[in-house]
């Protein structure tokens, strides 16, 4: 499903460049659940946003089900991102204008295949699943942390993408409500999605079958275990 | 989809209400001065243009060059003129002349004073107006017809038919029946003629003395002329072969100079005359091209403002947005999708302030009115409908207002904007494009706080200017000339003289006031070169007092000395100059001239005294040299003029009553010097007024602008305020930091837009003779206001932020 091989992404300002990716090499196969760890800095994140195609390396090849992403137009990579991605964020980013409803129907708005009907049973669904049902009519701001974030998997889950990027999901959760989120992602990979999380938590780590650990923008141990 | 970016919208505006307000009240303002002033120059502009064929029918303008004297445009012309052309060139179809004439309308139980027109019985065929009732073919072929406005014919024959009804009309003493043969509809407010009742002219309808002065001669000008030119190009080559025609026809007896120096004809197409009278004789209701010019430049800078602001304002809350426009990006939005999600947000906007802006325009249009005396009206469709031009300016606004924020907000890297806790705020270059259009905002609204200064200042110059004559206590009766008083009016003047309350009473052969182009050619001896033409004013007793003019040397005349009255027919007569008078015949200073022997006519006069240049008309007119002389016979033409002092209404009743003995079915009527003047001041008045109010709301749209920048850039620099408090930087420094940020854009407005502003008043003042001299004042002021306004703006905004608490400031980012 992901192919990436000798990705490099530089930042560079007038008289400092820093390397925050060097030489990754990746694959991750379709139902995986892979856990990304590391310190700070050590260029998670970026990895994350590379695989999530919100930024684009530097230097290297990345094949997205057999397509070079790095030579993409910004348009095929938007309907791509439309079409199979899904992002959980540490800090939720819901948008505070819109209620929960209207922020989870924000995973189908630029997919423009559905039905208004099919979209709100799609979004009843999501909602459901993750338990925010009751609180769809709210605004972000009138819900706890765990309920924000549960919002937002139902946001990244509602249009069925094959791939879900979580970036320190449960890093602004209390353990409970961590936990919770951890579960239903865990569901979710059951079911078939293939899940990639940068995490802090060793605990959260065990509960993925892959552990790929880095350290200074790079890969320095890919670990699989048996589930 | 639109449904979902509504909803955001309008939640959006709904949580970021300030910006909203600041937004749609600084484009609806923008859009209400837009129209507002758009309909007054279109006002300005669509004079005349509605009268039918208007570009066919050619008015026969005169400018008189006489030597020594600016030359004078007026559309006076000899009754001969237009006759004469006409025969010469047979490319003119048809043609009219007009005189003004006030008659008398004798009614059953009272007679009234009514303004007429008496025009030639072709008036229909070259004015094809829109006629109500009656056979505009026929309706002046008839001597004793007169045509009625709707608005006249229903005053006198209020059961509404008119036509056919008979009318006692007393013209120049005589008194006869007309036969009402047609009404015509009401001019409309934007035409030059002012018609309200039209007789034909005839030359037998005047006394005999008096035809030959008035239809047969070349130094009478006392009609104004128009011809029907359809053929393209005739009028042009007529007026190309201009001075032929004088050469050819202009009977040179009389007249003080060669005459093609003297009289320059031109034909002049109906559209162009409102404009091309205001350098003229005939300044009162027409308007200066360049005034309404500047009054557009006014609308569409303050449009341009107001998009301005809305630019700066937009870009500035597009990074309260930059996180919904990263996460729509994860989410699969394209640029375009967001492009277009903030241009139609722009237009929606665009369009609510437009009908904002609409609503404030109906509102004002009353007050506007009211104020300067015109009738604008919002009309909402066809030829002159507003919509179309409306919906031009909301498309315009919005895709120019729009497009920047939109391709600025649409750029944001979402991984960038997601990783930071802060919001971008389009980079430097963001920056850099906000601080441009905020000094492009300070520098337009500058120069017109600076222009609109120096308008004031000239307005209050020319209403409190010393005019050479004491302008209170004095009224002017032109119905003296009248026959009602012959044989009366020397008594009339000395029971004038004996009224309580009176100080002067005086007659001469001219208001100073109607301008008069009476000239006489005077020489020096010694002098070589074209003899210098004067006006020529013959004055009565007490005169000079009655106008209240001042002496600058010499004496006044003496009604006791004989040598100093033209009716006494001794040789060596003493003559008066005004200051002009004396510079034009070339005497260095007005003493130099006195006890100097002159040359009228070949006849030689003695300047005895000199008086003040005294302005009796338009700021815009040079003063004339005037040379007067006394008589204390019967003048001619007279017009008296009272001195008074104490209650004017009392004076004014006990004036009345006498008149009314002498000529009791004479309507007494006195003008003030201020209702004389009203004439020429009030339109400078108004359009100075409403230049100023585009101004103000100018200075308010940066104000809101400004105000809008600062609670955006003091919010985004409350943590730098919190470090620099925690590394010791008092509130006091804060605050000098941010208001000094606000000002720089302000003293660099300045600087630019003085210069700019000098350059155009200098160029608006040299239309006027009487001018304010420009002052320091009139460019500091607008720049401390505006720096006062500045520092208010910012003041709330800055000080919270200089006042957070540091850990506070800190956290919160």
């Amino acid at each position: 499903m992901i192919a990436l091989s000798g990705i490099e992404r530089l930042y560079r300002t007038e008289e400092v460049e820093t390397a925050a990716l060097g030489q990754i090499a990746l694959e991750i196969s379709q139902g995986e659940f892979v856990a990304v760890t590391g310190p700070s800095g050590c260029g998670k994140s970026t990895l994350l946003n590379v695989i999530g195609m919100i930024d684009r390396p530097t230097a290297g090849r990345y094949m997205f089900y057999d397509q070079d992403v790095c030579a993409a137009s910004e348009r095929t990579l938007a309907g791509l991102r439309a079409r199979h991605l899904g992002f959980i964020f540490q800090t939720f980013n819901l948008i505070d204008e819109l209620t929960i409803t209207e922020n989870v129907e924000l995973g189908l708005v630029y997919r423009r295949t559905l039905s208004g009907t099919e979209r709100r049973i799609r979004v009843a669904e999501a909602m459901d699943r993750v338990g925010i049902a009751h609180r769809a009519r709210h605004f972000p701001h009138q819900l706890s942390g765990g309920q924000q974030q549960r919002a937002a998997i139902a946001r990244a889950i509602v249009g069925h993408p094959e791939l879900i990027l979580a970036d320190e999901p449960t890093g602004n959760l209390d353990s409970r409500n961590g936990s919770q989120v951890m579960d239903i992602l865990q569901g979710l990979n059951a079911q078939g999605a293939t899940l990639v999380m940068v995490t802090h938590s060793p605990a959260h780590a065990d509960m993925a079958g892959r552990v790929v650990e880095m350290l200074d923008g790079r890969i320095v141990a890919d670990v699989r275990r048996r589930a | 989809m639109p449904g979902h970016h509504m909803r955001t919208l309008y939640r959006t505006l709904n949580r970021h209400r300030l910006y909203t307000a600041l937004n749609i009240a600084g484009l609806a303002v923008g859009i209400a001065v837009f129209l507002t002033l758009m309909l007054t120059v279109r006002f300005e502009t669509g004079f005349n243009r509605w009268i039918p064929d208007a570009d066919n029918i050619h008015r026969l303008n005169l400018t008189l060059a006489f030597p020594g004297r600016p030359s004078q445009f007026t559309s006076n012309v000899q009754a001969v003129a237009m006759p004469a052309l006409a025969a010469d060139y047979p490319q003119i179809e048809a043609y009219t002349r007009l005189m003004g004439a006030s008659v008398r309308i004798r009614l059953a139980d009272r007679t009234v004073m009514q303004r007429a027109t008496r025009v030639d019985p072709d008036f229909f065929e070259v004015f094809n107006l829109p006629v109500v009732a009656g056979d505009a073919s026929t309706a002046l072929s008839d001597p004793a017809s007169v045509v009625l406005t709707e608005t006249l014919a229903g005053t006198f024959f209020p059961n509404g038919q008119a036509l056919g009804e008979t009318l006692t009309l007393i013209a120049g003493g005589r008194e006869s029946v007309y036969t009402v043969t047609a009404v015509i509809r009401d001019l409309p407010p934007q035409t030059s003629l002012r018609i309200e009742m039209l007789i034909p002219l005839n030359r037998a309808d005047f006394p005999l003395e008096e035809q030959a002065r008035l239809f047969d001669v070349w130094n009478n000008f006392s009609t104004t002329a128009y011809a029907r030119i359809s053929e393209p190009g005739a009028a042009e080559a007529i007026n190309a072969d201009m001075e032929n025609f004088v050469i050819r026809r202009v009977n040179p007896d009389n007249l003080p100079a060669p005459l093609v120096e003297v009289l320059r004809y031109d034909l002049m197409a109906l559209p162009h005359i409102h404009f091309a009278d205001a350098r003229g004789h005939d300044a009162a209701g027409a308007a200066d091209p360049a005034v309404v010019r500047l009054l557009a430049l006014v609308a569409v800078m303050t449009l341009a403002l107001a998009a301005i602001n809305y630019i700066n304002l937009a870009t500035a809350r597009s990074s309260l947005r930059a996180r919904e426009v990263a996460i729509r990006k994860t989410l699969g939005a394209t640029r375009g999708a967001l492009i277009i999600q903030f241009l139609s947000e722009a237009m929606l906007l665009t369009l609510l302030a437009a009908l904002f802006g609409l609503a404030l325009t109906e509102l004002a249009l009353p007050v506007i009115n009211a104020y300067g005396g015109t009738q604008l009206a919002l009309t909402y469709v066809g030829p002159d409908g507003v919509l179309p031009v409306l919906l031009g300016a909301v498309v315009v606004v919005g895709l120019g207002a729009g497009a920047w924020p939109a391709l600025v907000i649409s750029r944001f890297a979402p991984a960038a904007v997601l990783a930071s806790a802060r919001s971008p705020g389009g980079g430097r270059a963001g920056a850099r494009v906000r601080s441009a259009l905020v000094l492009a905002q300070f520098t337009i609204a500058l120069i017109f706080a600076m222009c609109a200064a120096v308008m004031l200042a000239q307005n209050h110059h020319m209403r409190h200017a010393d005019l050479g004559f004491e302008r209170d206590g004095l009224l002017i009766l032109e119905r003296f000339s009248w026959p009602d008083l012959d044989g009366r009016r020397a008594s009339l003047l000395d029971q004038f003289r004996n009224t309580p309350g009176v100080i002067a009473a005086t007659v001469s052969d001219r208001s100073p006031a109607t301008g008069s182009i009476t000239s006489a050619n005077a020489a020096r001896l010694g002098h070589s070169g074209a003899e210098p033409s004067l006006v020529m004013e013959i004055v009565g007793e007490d005169y000079f007092a009655a106008y209240g003019l001042r002496l600058a040397a010499g004496r006044f005349f003496d009604a006791d000395n004989r040598l100093d009255d033209a009716a006494s027919e001794v040789d060596g007569r003493n003559v008066m100059l005004n200051e002009t008078a004396v510079r034009t015949l070339g005497f260095p200073d007005p003493q130099a001239a006195i006890g100097e022997p002159v040359y009228l006519f070949g006849n030689r006069v003695t300047v005895t005294g000199v008086v003040r240049d005294a302005r009796f008309r338009s700021p815009r007119e040079v003063i004339p040299p005037v040379l007067y002389r006394y008589s204390s016979g019967d003048i001619e033409g007279g017009v008296a003029a009272v001195r008074h002092a104490g209650d004017p209404a009392g004076i004014r009743a006990r004036l009345e009553a006498l008149w009314q003995e002498a000529a009791p079915v004479l309507p007494f009527e006195a003008e003030t010097a201020d209702q004389l003047l009203h004439a020429y001041y009030a339109p400078e008045d108004h359009r100075s007024r409403l230049f100023s109010l585009g101004a103000s709301v100018a200075m308010l749209i940066g104000a809101l602008g400004l105000y809008g920048m600062a609670a955006f850039v003091t919010a985004r620099r409350i943590r730098e305020i919190g470090i620099r408090k925690t590394l010791g930087a008092s509130t006091g420094d804060a605050l000098r930091l941010l208001i000094g940020q606000f000002l720089r854009p302000v003293v660099a407005a300045s600087v630019i837009a003085a210069p700019a502003a000098f350059w155009i008043m200098t160029v608006w003042l040299d239309r006027f003779d009487d001018r304010v001299s420009l002052s320091v004042l009139h460019f500091t002021v607008p720049v401390l206001g505006a720096l006062v306004i500045a520092v208010l703006t910012v003041l709330g905004h800055a000080v919270a932020a200089a006042r957070a608490e540091p850990a506070r400031a800190l956290r919160a980012n």
